[in-house]
């Protein structure tokens, strides 16, 4: 899957930046590179949050499909 | 892993708008940017002034006046860097001159805030896009980079 990154800028200038398609700590380390490459433009960015994503959302980034059973979710390959 | 991470961020422009290499500040184009884009988006146009409420006036390093606020916000650059918006929003007719001097300065820290996303993805070597968005009756701008 091609990796993406979704940065949304909200009004007052706060961003929140969605990592598609990185395994790993690889989405962690893209921020942070990311944040390095922002202060050069001028940029400072403070972390405020950090949220994993559930698995129903990385699902439906892959495209796999879900089915849910006794409210576990399971992936089909 | 994947993950969602939300970030505050400041405007921090270098103390001087000419490199030593005597090209234009990186940092200083992207702020001419956004106050351009600004100006576009509100019908105004680009100035180095505004104006208080007795019509006396202030240079600053950039200014975007639109119609519905003639006096101008200013965009102010201080020894460190440091950005800082200048008005004077005193409106005792009630022509909104507080919410349309705030959506101003909101708008050029958005549009500088977007464009500084968008050329660092595009030194990490992504294809980058830009869009607009609603998020809940507000405009969110969205950039997009592909690998």
């Amino acid at each position: 899957m091609a990796r993406q990154v979704k940065v949304k800028v909200l009004p007052d200038g706060s961003v929140e930046a969605d990592f598609v398609g990185f395994g790993g700590t690889d989405c962690l380390d893209e921020a942070e590179r990311l944040a390095e490459n922002l202060a050069r433009f001028g940029l400072r960015a403070d972390p405020t949050a950090v949220r994993r994503k559930t698995s129903a959302e990385i699902a439906k980034e892959t495209g796999e499909e879900e089915q849910g059973r006794d409210g576990v979710l399971t992936r089909s390959r | 892993m994947s993950v969602v991470s939300s970030y505050r961020t400041r405007i921090t422009l270098s103390p001087r708008p000419v490199g030593e290499d005597g090209l234009p500040d990186l940092t200083w184009e992207l702020m001419r940017r956004a106050v351009e884009v600004t100006a576009q988006e509100l019908g105004g146009t680009v100035g180095d002034h505004i104006l208080d409420a007795y019509g006396r006036t202030f240079r600053c390093e950039f200014a975007v006046t639109t119609p519905a606020f003639p006096r101008g916000v200013g965009v102010r650059v201080g020894p460190d860097g440091e950005v800082t918006f200048v008005y004077d929003h005193y409106d005792a007719e009630g022509r909104g001159y507080r919410r349309a001097a705030a959506e101003i300065s909101e708008r050029i820290t958005q549009n500088y805030a977007a464009l500084a996303v968008a050329r660092a993805l595009a030194e990490m070597n992504y294809s980058v896009e830009m869009d607009e968005s609603q998020e809940g009756g507000s405009r969110a701008v969205v950039v997009r980079g592909s690998l």
